[in-house]
């Protein structure tokens, strides 16, 4: 049974019998480049549109997301999933329809991956998130990882090494490629390989996904 | 005169990366899933929950007042049999898919349970007259082996699992006119049987298009609009609305096709210096309620006698649809685990005892010296000599490592089709055929097959796939695709240019023969040339459009029949725990001429591994039960740590494609080569395993 | 899914109010949202908890960690005072699904998270944990993964946490808030079997829910086997939680918590027994190992548990002794 392996917090004589000061500044330390807070999770974390104490639905209430830095207004039950709302519901009746149908249910059940989008910056299955939970989050979907009509790395690697054959399953591969190496673009073989483990394909590209990933972190770190 | 490739191509067998690539990668391209047009509605199927049952009522009529439901329809109406868990009854559509979902739970349906078969090896006993192939006498045979050995093999039902599910959304755009957008392998055939359908056929001056630039697999299963597709252009039709609907993933298990169980019971002979001679199989297996499950044996290999007797067996549970390559797994699986067994027992080399035993009819004395490269080829990238051990790893501990090799075979004749090269005056070229990508990367080809034989770049020439309405072409099946479509456009393409030639021939004072297409360019042999643009300019205002057709009489020895291909795999195996892990797979395809070296195709061994089979589990009584729920609908498909190591080594090994007293051409041997854009043995070029 | 009400409470009070006859608690969801989709879990109400402040919260206390129910699996394995002080723990948590699925699950929804059973899980069938009395399809149908522990009945669905067994090796307690004020207990009676309630796992009322998981003093002596034969995505087939506590070479005691056996963590004495007072090696932990399984019962098809298990045991306790198991 592998470990997982981990930086070293940096030493700061913690001895056994751990001191509350001493985790204190271990964890401060300790990571893999992005800040820690203290003490995860400090307080909420969730944020947005207070829900009243008696509830809301189960008619259609107003959904405000913020999705790829826009912010999208729907009317949805509460039972509605992000997924299903981002497809199918952002373009009914509008006069100015957005186009989200990117992201792809296939399982619907959190088993496969085609869903995958990030909510606060985390890779999450939209099928089994609720569109009313994601309020106040940051939430990003494949459309969201071009800039300014340029595709993301990951993107352009997908296309290069032709990790692609359907398309179906590539929206969520490369969210959770692109996820990976945006927390940490150091990431080895075996740590993309891992952030990819929650995406299925069909068609059997998974090693020219994960090829593709690996192009796309040295692009990334060549950047910088 | 016969057509042919150019000698020299400039396009053809180059790396050109999928143009539709980037779509897919942004999001951006539609799928039918995808589609939502203005006033869309959202429908459902209700099915049997019976394995076998009769219906006795049912009331649509108190649901069609239900929230937001807008139509009904009754596909299978009192006193008809349904035969399987998931048989459809019934069809609704309403303004959002929960309202569709709740509308059908309130359908009432009274049933007639009536007896049903669940297990294959009862349905075995009630099973039709099997069918017996006999060569020589097995009795002979057997009585000439050294070693004998008897065995059983088999392999359960397995489900296609294709990511986007089966459906299609139906948009009446008037009373006549009907536009699908379907996830089909098929939109040529897909349209026909939804105007030739029984509820549509007498609608006057009906005409129907299929569009489906992209399309989320189908590996088999996906030929035509099916049950829900004709229920749901019948509830748009009714309702007025473009109605969408796409299966849910467990209909999918149930309802949406199978690939058959295979049961053997084999007895097989040979001879110490390495002969087959004899081999006896009792087979069956179920392709559900309709039984049929037949494979192909003996396979590949042609013992001296055999015999085989089949029986297909029907069960109460969803139909059977082709899966890559039909039978074939099934075959494999069976022959090669015999073949090994026996292999084992006689002490013989197992590769030498495969490639001595090679059938000798049919296509397969030409195959034979290709599947001697490729077991070369594959035994050195997998390391064969180094790590094959005679049956019992000696090594210490629970972890137990070794090496096999299994052979395969498949038709793949280019397949009907038809396409047509349009040459504009303003130099715009397009080339169009009602075929369809599936992820085979036939959207690519089409330009640039044009591209070759007009002398331009892919970039110049803009392909059209995907609609029905574009020069027929046949389903994307049994790898036929791109043969039959690179026939098409190539020689839509000569036509047109030959048409070409001959307004350009007098501007270049010389005759239309002594004129070529080369770098953007016509040149004339006596050395005079114009530019792509200005050729075309000499068109003035009438364009230009040549048409291809497969079955042109004139089309010989641009393509073949009959492949061969190669796998090996090096597998650990805990013995403790019963975990198996594939630690490199080696495939070895037999690819003919090499249209795309950018398309790298499919990983070996996504299908039948221990840990990849998306099979039904089948429940007395019940329908069959999709490993959906907690096991993850698609549960048993590995996921990026279960494709370790993959090499995979491509040889083309008779060179071009050759059919009947054609031109044969060779490749230089072991440079490995990528795949052609639709070849169903698996994946391109030879890439460094993943350590 | 039945169309419900969605409520978000802010506080635990504002959680235990909300909860009751027709609501339901929801935090992941990774559980809840798809057997709701099967419907075969229906509330009326769903109470977000994730809301909830300091829900998610990892705290040092005097002696250990205090984890909110509301801590992602995610968030657990990135901890590093979880991994080095505590690694039967991350070692069971890394097991657990996908990366997707340890961003939204919470360890309060692992514990809580109901049996990972085809019949349970779909519509079509009655079931006894589901509220039809005496019908147990997973009996004599197909039985793969079912229990070969306390598998008497009414249900033989083993317990779907991954990480119970580590917590349980390790001494954790949960509190517990409802109506009548807040308690803690020992994780190892929080679990409970289908003869004494089938319609429930553990001791939770109607308007409980667990707030924390509390951790003791560190244990790097611990480890996690995990049997799965996919590599990411599936559920265990064998699962074994080891604490050692050890005297220079010498195992003084031990706790051995099985998973994927029973409907729920599986305590194992008498591989505790096994390993008492004994040096760690290979032979003693096999000795334990074949411990474990005395008593296994198994169905008509899940007898290779009782491998499968004995190998995870056997594994668990020379990966805590020794660092690894070969």
């Amino acid at each position: 049974m592998k470990k997982k392996t981990r930086r070293p917090a940096k030493a700061t004589g913690a001895k056994p019998g751990f001191s509350r000061r001493n985790f204190i500044q271990t964890v401060g330390i300790a990571g893999v480049g992005a800040t820690i807070p203290l003490m995860q999770g400090c307080g909420t974390t969730e944020s947005g549109p207070d829900i009243p104490a008696e509830g809301v639905g189960p008619t259609p209430v107003d959904v405000a997301l913020n999705v790829n830095g826009q912010d999208v207004r729907i009317k949805v039950e509460p039972r509605v999933t992000l997924l299903d709302a981002l497809r199918d519901h952002l373009k009914l009746g509008s006069a100015d329809p957005v186009d989200l149908t990117g992201s792809k249910r296939v399982c619907d059940r959190a088993s496969c991956g085609a869903c995958t989008m990030m909510v606060g910056g985390k890779t999450v299955y939209s099928c089994t998130t609720l569109a009313i939970e994601a309020q106040g989050k940051e939430i990003r979907t494949v459309e969201g990882l071009q800039e300014n009509g340029t595709l993301h790395p990951v993107q352009q690697e997908f296309v290069a090494c032709d990790g692609l054959m359907c398309g179906f399953c590539t929206p969520g591969f490369i969210m959770s490629g692109a996820a990976c190496l945006e927390k940490n673009p150091n990431a080895s073989r075996d740590e993309i390989r891992r952030a990819l483990d929650g995406n299925i394909c069909r068609c059997g590209t998974q090693i020219r996904a994960l090829e593709a990933c690996e192009k796309a972190a040295r692009r990334i770190k060549g950047r910088r | 005169m016969p057509y042919k490739w150019p000698e020299k191509k400039k396009v053809i067998g180059t790396s050109v990366p999928r143009l539709d690539g980037a779509f897919k990668a942004t999001g951006k391209a539609k799928y039918s899933f995808d589609r939502n047009p203005p006033g869309l509605l959202f429908a459902k199927i209700l099915r049997s929950p019976h394995a076998h049952a009769k219906i006795v009522e049912i009331d649509l009529k108190s649901i069609e007042t239900f929230p937001g439901v807008k139509a009904t329809h009754l596909i299978k109406g009192v006193g008809a049999e349904l035969k399987y868990g998931g048989d459809e009854i019934a069809a609704v559509a309403a303004e959002t898919e929960e309202q569709a979902r709740d509308a059908l739970r309130a359908i009432r349906v009274k049933y007639e349970v009536l007896p049903f078969q669940w297990s294959e090896e009862e349905a075995l006993k009630v099973a039709p007259e099997p069918k017996t192939d006999e060569v020589g006498k097995v009795e002979d045979g057997f009585a000439k082996a050294d070693v004998v050995v008897e065995g059983s093999y088999s392999c359960p039902v397995i489900t296609h699992v294709c990511l986007e599910t089966h459906g299609l959304v139906a948009w009446w755009k008037s009373d006549e006119e009907l536009l699908l957008y379907a996830s089909t392998q098929a939109v040529v055939k897909t349209a026909a049987d939804v105007k030739g359908d029984a509820l549509f056929k007498t609608i006057p001056n009906l005409k129907v298009t299929c569009e489906t630039p992209y399309m989320g697999g189908g590996f088999g299963s996906k030929f035509g609009p099916d049950i829900q597709g004709i229920a749901a252009v019948e509830l748009a039709r009714k309702a007025k609305r473009p109605v969408k609907l796409m299966l849910e993933r467990d209909e999918e298990h149930w309802a949406a096709g199978n690939r058959p169980s295979a049961f053997a019971k084999v007895k097989i002979g040979g001879t110490r210096d390495g002969k087959l001679v004899a081999f006896d199989a009792l087979t069956y297996g179920t392709g559900g309620f309709s039984g049929g499950a037949q494979f192909p044996l003996p396979y590949v290999y042609g013992p001296e006698t055999s015999r085989r007797k089949h029986f297909n067996v029907s069960v109460n549970a969803g139909d059977r649809r082709a899966l890559r390559a039909p039978g074939h797994p099934q075959s494999a699986i069976v022959m090669e685990q015999a073949m090994d067994d026996l292999i084992d027992k006689l002490g013989v080399d197992p590769l030498e005892f495969r490639i001595r035993n090679i059938q000798k009819t049919g296509v397969f004395p030409t195959l034979q010296p290709i599947y001697e490269t490729e077991i070369r080829l594959g035994a050195e990238r997998i390391e064969w000599k180094k790590h094959w051990h005679p049956r019992g790893d000696k090594t210490p501990g629970p972890l137990k490592r070794g090496l096999g090799c299994a052979l395969g075979t498949w038709n793949g004749a280019a397949g009907q089709a038809q396409a047509s090269v349009t040459i504009r005056p303003d130099g715009g070229v397009e080339a169009a055929c009602g075929t369809q990508d599936l992820g085979t990367g036939t959207t690519t080809l089409v330009p640039m097959v044009a591209a070759e034989i007009l002398g331009l770049g892919v970039k110049d020439v803009t392909g059209k796939i995907g609609v029905s309405s574009f020069p027929p072409a046949g389903g994307s099946g049994g790898s036929t695709s791109c043969g039959g479509v690179s026939l098409a456009v190539g020689v839509a393409a000569m036509k047109a240019l030959a048409m070409l030639f001959e307004k350009v021939a007098p501007k270049l004072g010389c005759a239309p023969a002594d004129l070529r297409a080369e770098a953007g360019r016509i040149v004339s042999s006596n050395g005079k040339s114009l530019s792509w643009k200005d050729a075309c300019a000499t068109l003035e205002t009438q364009p230009i459009v040549g048409i291809g057709d497969r079955a042109d009489k004139e089309i010989q020895g641009m393509s073949g029949v009959g492949v061969g291909g190669a796998q090996f795999a090096d597998v650990t195996v805990d013995i403790e725990t019963g975990q198996v892990r594939i630690n490199k797979m080696v495939a070895v395809a037999d690819c003919g001429l090499v249209m795309n070296r950018a398309l790298r195709g499919a990983a070996p061994g996504s299908e039948d591994r221990p840990d990849a089979q998306s099979g039904p589990r089948v429940v007395p009584g019940r329908r069959a039960l999709g490993p959906s729920g907690d096991r993850g609908p698609s549960a048993r498909l590995s996921g990026a740590r279960g494709h370790r190591h993959r090499r995979a080594a491509v040889h083309s090994g008779r060179g071009g494609h050759r059919e009947r007293g054609g031109q044969r051409r060779r490749r230089s041997r072991g440079r490995p080569s990528v795949l052609s854009a639709a070849d169903p043995l698996g994946p391109g070029e030879e890439i460094r395993g993943v350590p | 899914m039945k169309a419900f009400t969605y409520k978000s409470a802010k506080s635990e009070e504002e959680a235990v109010k909300a909860l009751g006859p027709g609501a339901l608690p929801l935090a992941g969801g990774t559980t809840l949202l798809n057997l709701m989709k099967e419907r075969v879990v229906e509330p009326e109400v769903l109470v977000n908890l994730k809301a909830i402040r300091g829900f998610d919260r990892i705290e040092a206390v005097s002696d250990g960690l205090r984890i909110g129910a509301g801590v992602t699996l995610a968030s657990l394995l990135e901890n590093p005072a979880v991994a080095r002080q505590y690694p039967a723990i991350a070692q069971a948590v890394e097991t657990v699904a996908t990366p997707q699925v340890r961003n939204m699950a919470t360890l309060g929804g692992n514990l809580c998270t109901r049996p990972p059973c085809w019949y349970f899980s779909h519509d079509l069938f009655a079931c006894a944990k589901r509220g039809n009395a005496n019908t147990c399809p997973a009996r004599e149908g197909e039985n793969e993964y079912a229990a070969v522990f306390a598998n008497e009945g009414p249900c033989v669905a083993v317990h779907g946490s991954s990480i119970a067994p580590a917590l349980v090796a390790l001494g954790a307690t949960v509190r517990i808030v409802g109506p009548s004020g807040a308690r803690e207990i020992p994780l190892e009676k929080f679990f409970t079997l289908p003869k004494d309630n089938v319609l429930r796992e553990n001791v939770l009322g109607n308007n409980e829910i667990i707030t924390h998981v509390s951790l003791g003093k560190p244990n790097a002596k611990s480890a996690t086997y995990v049997v799965l034969h996919k590599e990411s995505h599936d559920w265990p087939v064998g699962l074994a939680s080891v604490a050692l506590e050890m005297n220079g070479d010498a195992c003084t005691s031990s706790k051995v918590v099985l998973g994927a056996v029973a409907p729920l963590p599986w305590r194992s004495t008498n591989a505790e027994a096994a390993l008492a007072g004994k040096k760690i090696t290979a032979d003693v932990a096999s000795a334990a190992a074949d411990a474990a399984v005395q008593g296994a019962l198994p169905l008509s098809q899940n007898a290779y548990k009782v491998q499968t298990t004995k190998a995870a045991v056997k594994r668990a306790i020379l990966i805590a002794a020794t660092g690894k198991w070969a």
